[in-house]
């Protein structure tokens, strides 16, 4: 499963940055920021394409030698990063839709939480735990 | 270890076939240097792919090795010999090409025959077992006849042919003509042919021997076969089959076992097919077939590294085989593919990158043990191997084992001990600039602030800190603006080392005042230990050494920060936080949005910091755009930072972490400034001692969060801008305010301009200022200023004036606007002055009058003289007063178009009033041209001293005669009207209206009538009547009158006559009329009634003028003239034209017929 | 039934209770009151649109956005659409609802007319931070020309 979840706001800073492994968190900082060039670039080019499926999920945002990069975009321009591990090839892209989509409703069940003031960083404990079943160590599956 | 990871130059070029030319003599013989220049200059892309190269005739080339029969008890010692490649390329030719100065024509044919017979026999000798092509070029002096008519030429040739036993395809003739290049390129295709044949036979023999070869022993031989049929399919210029080839040496090579001694070989032979593979696939315009091929390549050999004490080679050869790939990837897009954002070069390179930062890794951890080269060096033999990719201590070794353990060791070692000598840096560097370079270009603009990050570590790592500092430098603003704190802090923190190491002050303390702060996300001891090296440095000190530094970087660098702080000179950083995020933030607002010049003006200062330990700063100063208040706005702290944290609190500018410090400025306006904005240019806080050492801390404006909060978050809505409460306690709540406006004091003053609207054209309007003095003291310099409304055009036809003087002031003083100085006005006093104005256009005028004066007032002790100002707007109506109409009246009243001469007409003047004040007239008053003169002797204005009231009119009518004139148009001059209004008093000038009368076309009448009869008559009493006919020609005419009967009256006198009517002579017809009964009835207005009689009268003949033809066809009527001169009672006659224009002939008649209608008043008695 | 006419009368509630937690402050109450109000329907607006738009495709521009709040995000709160959308295509779009939920409990005819704005403030915040957090920074005024429509 990943190693990497980032919830990124509409402007651009993270939101939220979950790595399985703590020693590797500015590597995939600088992994998830890079990606936003990707996904600015997705987003910006939907509508010139007429046949473009105008999802919400990106996908595969872009492949280096160890991990791969997919994104995924909220109407509200809020961007979930996830990066998996080249190596972990038995995921298929249904399986990163629905986390994605986990993800997703956490995060808007979060934000309709009076108790958090949107734009802010994310501190929501079901938040935390939901990230937690897609990250690798805790679970997999 | 970066020979097993090269690429050789044979591999990378674009194999070509080789040609070789012999017996040209190109150092002495001019000829035949010509003829090599026009084979080897020049060679653009559209000449065939061929390499030549000129030798001897008696060139020795590599010997053919001997045909192996059986490969049954061969063992193949490696996979691909190093020389290969290049002897196919340089050495072995497909084509060697004997030239020969020798004419079809030539004397000594036989012996020049033997001649190059023998030449070739000596090349076919030196070419001994090798299948290369031999063909024979004749130097030829002359042009070559065409072909088949020369027959001691085919007859020589084939002579030549037999003798050097070649075929006839082999014999070439090149004559030296002008045309030198032609037949070179003929020529050159002739051998392209020749080579392609060659290379062909060869990938054939090489196939020949895949029959001999059994899978077990031979595996390696097979990947060879493969791979130089390809090569020789190369050659040939045939990539397809080329590709083919080098896919199935490919694949067979990944059957290949590999093992620890054989792993380089199989990984560099590898390398090289893959190369290829992707190289062809790209140039057959296939590039997801390279990208796939090499996908699969990389995927296969990432897991198998080899030994692990010889990983980094491993590492090497990934990060060349990424390199390789990004350099084809580039130059096919050089050639014209379009790549995408997420696919392309800049993708390899930065992994070639990542691969050779690992293998930079690897090293260091080698690093640590001790190691020494071993002797004797085991890569002695390094350049010289004959495979590709083996080990120099154990060539041609084949099986899985090494040899010789020991040997294996000090091999291993001696790699390792090659590899620590490698800087790696600068192998890294160039592949990040150039996956920098890639990525910018395809718009991925944080990739390639990554790759400037890691290039800047990458500096750093290589010791070169200064250009470390400035690479990362350029990219830590978008990651503050992005707000990525982690990676900023990360960036941060090198940069504060490389600023550090080379002792830059400024930076050093730029970057410290970012990482003590809050949103950096360094550990607090991190932020106690640069805080503590922050306040070193502003007191002068050497700061500590940044962890992590090499031992020998921290001596050099105590060095250059001791020469840093040593100048004498005071150094002064300035810093703009705006760039930053600094530990301590700073708002400033003025206390009001505006301020009134008796009020002082406060601005407060707002100062919070959230580093971990309280910090002193030396000096507050907020810089206006006024400079004067600068003064003012300045705020010392005594003490001066020290390292004693332990100084008596409470100090100006101690702030302690977190809570929130205010400071108020208060200063009295300047009175000059009144009306300006005063705004906060930038507020400074200094840090250290101005003295030494100092850093000043620049907010642009009023200063604010060091952080802006984004757009979408902020909830304040615009339509209701309630003012948010300031909180002192509340940083997010305090809100900056960097302007504020500088008004005058309001007036206590009762102004007011009274008139009586609306004003009348060209009439001196007067106005009542009247100014009170509401203030609790004297007011000075009292200045009443009255313009036009900024906007309205200064029109020349309105003026004001202060008509002290009413006669002449009106028309003196033309301006639009006007001052009077009221001088001192005492408390509660009010001063009154009139003002007038005069305008000449009707129209609204807007005035602003504005009064300014002098008060003195004492704010805060300080006795100031304000400049008050109050200003009101008068709007004026100007209206025309009256309207006149002027009209030319026949003496009946009835309007005319036109008057004649000598007779006598009316002017009436109609004058309608439209104001709505009553107006007086003073006088009327016709001015008369000189071509009209009054009938009577003394005139009198008829309308003198009336009043007219609003929508009332009045007339008056005065009777003229025009002078003969020739002009068809006169003036007649103009009417005066000198009026008042009615309410105004005697002390204002009247006014005087000119309009001009209307212009009266003149017409000439060849006869006129004059009627005179008594003023009145009485029934049953004669009533005398008489006509003068005048002439008006100047000649004689012929005159006809009658007389018609009425059942009104009988008459006297004759009722037809006839008679020549003379030059200027007057006919008087005399009637006694008696009449029978009333002929009119009485109205009770006593005005007019009628009669009619008929008198005619008619000119019989007319003498006619040609000059006179024209006015005379349009003649119309003649006048009758009464000499009644009864004001409202008059006679008149009307002439209607009864014969219209006669044909044109020198003599005609015209007849006249006239109503006389008489008008009688009588008298009821 | 009860459900709807619940959110109505919770926020006649509302609005009355914002009114008179300001009635001390005199001039500016009633600006205060709007804004506070409109502040709550600007912190409501953002976080519904976040669930509203879960399910739905991604907006192409703004007139995407637009369409998004006149039907889906409209009948959420109001049980009805947005009966006409207009817009200049210069980033004005006039929003049209004639019979607004909120208004029509209160009259039909001009009686109330000048109570109206402070129960719209709420409803033109809910509009600003669903525009906020699709991106599309704004300002929404509200219009009642005859009860019960109203204009955005």
């Amino acid at each position: 499963m990943a190693v990497c979840v980032a919830v990124i706001a509409k402007e651009n800073y993270p939101l939220y940055i979950k790595t399985s492994n703590a020693d590797n968190e500015l590597k995939y900082s600088f992994t998830v920021h890079t990606s936003l060039d990707v996904v600015e670039e997705k987003i910006s080019s939907v509508g010139k394409n007429a046949n473009d499926l105008r999802e919400l999920y990106l996908g595969l945002l872009y492949p280096t030698e160890d991990y791969k990069v997919y994104g995924y975009v909220t109407n509200t321009k809020v961007k979930f990063v996830l990066v998996v591990e080249s190596s972990n090839t038995s995921l298929r892209d249904n399986e990163i839709r629905s986390m994605f989509r986990k993800l997703h409703n956490a995060f808007v069940d979060m934000q309709c939480n009076p108790f958090h003031s949107p734009g802010e960083k994310i501190s929501s404990r079901s938040f935390e735990k939901t990230v937690a079943t897609m990250m690798v160590p805790e679970s997999h599956s | 270890m970066s020979w097993a990871s090269e690429f050789p130059d044979v591999l990378l070029c674009r194999p070509t076939g080789l040609v070789v030319l012999t017996g040209l003599d190109t150092t002495y013989n001019a000829v035949h240097t010509a003829i090599w220049d026009s084979f080897c200059n020049n060679r653009r892309p559209d000449r065939v792919p061929l390499q030549f190269r000129v030798l001897g005739a008696d060139h020795e080339y590599p010997k053919c090795k001997t045909k192996r029969t059986s490969y049954e008890w061969y063992m193949p010692r490696g996979v691909l010999k190093t020389g290969w490649m290049s002897k196919h390329l340089q050495q072995v030719p497909a084509v060697v090409v004997c030239f020969f100065d020798l004419d079809w024509d030539e004397v000594m044919w036989k012996e020049r025959q033997m001649e190059c017979a023998t030449k070739v026999q000596i090349v076919r000798d030196s070419l001994s077992g090798r299948s290369t092509r031999v063909c024979v070029v004749l130097i030829q002096k002359n042009a070559p006849l065409p072909p088949g008519e020369d027959v001691v030429a085919a007859e020589r040739a084939a002579s030549l042919c037999s003798s050097c036993e070649l075929s006839a395809k082999s014999l070439f003739v090149l004559p030296l003509t002008d045309h030198l290049l032609g037949y070179t390129i003929r020529l050159e295709n002739a051998f392209y042919e020749l080579s392609q044949s060659y290379y062909h036979t060869e990938a054939r023999r090489v196939k020949s021997h895949k029959e001999f070869l059994n899978k077990t022993t031979h595996q390696l031989l097979y990947v060879r076969h493969q791979f130089k049929i390809a090569f020789f399919n190369e050659l040939k210029q045939d990539s397809h089959t080329a590709l083919k080839h080098y896919k199935q040496a490919y694949g067979h090579m990944l059957e290949l076992r590999m093992h620890d001694t054989n792993i380089l070989e199989v990984k560099t032979i590898g390398g090289y097919i893959n190369y290829k593979i992707c190289r062809l696939s790209f140039q057959h315009n296939s590039p997801l077939d390279a990208i796939s091929q090499f996908r699969k390549h990389i995927d296969y050999f990432k897991s198998r590294a080899g030994n692990p004490e010889l990983a980094f080679e491993n590492c090497a050869w990934m990060s060349k085989q990424f390199q390789v790939f990004g350099d084809l990837f580039d130059e096919a897009i050089k050639l014209g593919l379009t790549a995408i954002q997420t696919q392309h070069p800049g993708f390899y390179y930065q992994q070639a990158a990542s691969h050779a930062t690992v293998r930079k890794q690897l090293v260091e951890a080698l690093k640590k043990n001790d190691l020494h080269s071993p002797s004797p060096n085991p890569l002695e033999l390094l350049d010289k191997l004959d495979f590709f990719g083996q080990r120099p201590w154990r060539q041609n070794h084949q099986s899985i084992d090494p040899p010789d353990a020991l040997k294996e060791r000090d091999g291993i070692l001696a790699l390792q001990v090659q590899e620590l000598k490698v800087d790696h840096s600068w192998l890294i560097i160039p592949l990040l600039s150039n996956a920098m370079s890639q990525f910018k270009k395809y718009k991925s603009a944080r990739m390639k602030r990554y790759l400037m990050v890691q290039m800047g570590f990458e500096y750093c790592h290589a010791k070169d800190y200064s250009k470390a500092l400035t690479l990362l430098s350029r990219v830590t603003f978008d990651y503050r603006q992005e707000r990525w704190w982690l990676l900023l802090t990360n960036i941060l923190s090198t940069e504060l080392k490389c600023s550090f190491l080379t002792a830059k002050v400024q930076d050093y303390v730029t970057t410290s005042l970012e990482l003590i702060g809050q949103h950096t996300l360094n550990s607090i001891e991190d932020k106690t230990r640069i805080q503590m090296n922050l306040i070193r440095v502003m007191s002068g000190n050497r700061p500590e050494a940044e962890p992590d530094c090499a031992e020998e970087c921290t001596e050099k660098a105590r060095q250059l920060w001791k020469v840093a702080l040593a100048t004498s000179d005071p150094q002064i950083i300035t810093i703009e936080m705006h760039n930053i995020v600094p530990f301590v933030e700073c708002k400033t607002q003025f206390t009001q949005s505006s301020f009134t010049t008796n009020q002082e003006i406060t601005i407060q200062v707002f100062l919070r910091t959230t580093c971990q330990f309280p910090i002193r700063f030396s000096k507050l100063s907020i810089l206006l755009n006024k400079q004067h208040y600068h003064g003012k706005c300045m705020l010392n702290d005594g003490n001066g930072i020290t390292n004693d944290n332990t100084i008596a609190e409470g100090g100006d500018l101690y702030l302690v972490p977190g809570v929130i410090k205010t400071h108020s400025f208060s200063f009295v306006p300047d009175q000059s400034d009144v009306g300006q904005t005063l705004e906060i240019t930038s507020v400074a806080l200094e840090l250290g001692n101005e003295g030494s050492i100092c850093a000043i801390l620049l907010w642009p404006r009023g200063g604010g969060d060091a952080v802006a909060t984004p757009l979408s978050q902020q909830q304040i809505s615009h339509r209701f801008p309630v003012k948010p409460i300031t909180d002192p306690t509340d940083w997010r709540s305090i809100q900056v305010q960097a302007s504020t406006k500088l008004v005058s004091r309001p007036a206590q003053l009762e102004v007011t301009v009274a008139h009586c609207s609306p004003c009348l054209l060209q009439e001196v309007y007067q106005m009542t200022v009247n100014i009170c003095n509401k203030e609790d003291t004297p007011i000075k310099g009292v200045e009443f200023d009255l313009r036009m409304k900024s906007g309205q055009s200064e029109d020349s036809k309105t003026h004001l004036s202060v008509a002290l003087d009413c006669k002449s002031g009106a028309q003196d003083s033309k301006s639009c606007s006007l001052k009077i100085n009221f001088g001192d006005i005492a408390v509660g006093e009010s001063i009154t002055r009139d003002i007038f104005l005069q305008c000449d256009d009707v129209g609204i005028r807007n005035f602003v009058a504005q009064v300014s004066y002098d008060i003195e007032q004492s704010v805060n002790t300080h006795a100031i003289t304000c400049r008050c100002e109050k200003s009101l707007i008068v709007d004026i109506d100007v209206v025309k007063p009256f309207d006149v109409n002027l009209k030319m009246n026949s003496l009946l009243f009835a309007p005319v178009a036109c008057i004649h001469s000598d007779e006598p007409f009316l002017i009436q003047a109609e004058m309608s009033c439209l104001s709505p004040w009553t107006i007086e007239i003073l006088n009327t008053e016709l001015n008369l041209s000189q071509s009209v003169r009054f009938t009577d002797d003394e005139v009198e204005s008829q309308l003198k001293g009336l009043s007219v009231e609003s929508d009332e009119c009045v007339n008056e009518c005065q009777c003229l005669v025009a002078y003969p004139t020739v002009s068809p148009s006169i003036n007649l001059g103009s009417y005066v009207i000198t009026w008042r209004r009615s309410s105004a008093g005697t002390t204002i000038p009247p006014v005087t209206t000119e309009v001009p009368l209307p212009v009266a076309n003149i017409e000439l009448v060849p006869v006129l009538v004059e009627l005179l009869t008594p003023s009145c008559g009485y029934i049953q009493k004669v009533f005398p009547v008489t006509y003068e006919i005048h002439n008006r020609t100047p000649y004689s005419q012929e005159l006809e009158f009658s007389m018609d009967n009425s059942d009104n009256f009988m008459f006297a006198g004759h009722k037809h006559v006839r008679i020549l009517f003379k030059i200027a002579s007057i006919t008087i017809a005399m009637f006694l009329i008696y009449f029978f009964r009333f002929i009119s009835e009485c109205f009770r207005s006593q005005r007019s009634t009628c009669t009619t009689t008929l008198f005619r009268c008619s000119l019989v003949t007319w003498l006619f003028l040609g000059s006179m033809s024209t006015s005379s066809a349009t003649l119309t009527a003649w006048m009758v003239r009464s000499r009644t001169c009864y004001p409202l009672t008059s006679s008149s006659a009307r002439v209607e034209k009864k014969a219209a224009v006669e044909p044109p002939s020198s003599l005609f008649e015209i007849h006249f017929w006239s109503i006389c209608i008489l008008r009688f008043v009588f008298f009821c008695k | 039934m009860a459900d709807e006419i619940l959110f109505e009368l919770l926020h006649m509630q509302v609005v009355q209770r914002i009114y008179k937690v300001y009635r001390h402050n005199e001039q500016e109450y009633g600006d205060i009151s709007i804004s506070k109000l409109e502040a709550l329907g600007f912190r409501v607006g953002q976080s519904l649109v976040e669930r509203l738009t879960k399910d739905v495709p991604r907006f192409k521009d703004e007139l995407d956005g637009m369409k998004f709040i006149c039907k889906d995000f409209w009948t959420a709160v109001y049980k009805k659409q947005i009966d006409n959308l207009r817009t200049n295509h210069q980033g004005v779009y006039v929003l049209q609802d004639n019979r607004f939920r909120l208004l029509t409990q209160m009259s039909n005819s001009k009686q109330f007319m000048e109570e109206a704005p402070k129960y719209l403030a709420l409803p033109c915040g809910l509009i600003r931070g669903a525009l906020a957090n699709l991106g599309i920074i704004s300002v929404v005024t509200a219009d009642v020309t005859t009860m019960p429509a109203c204009e955005y």
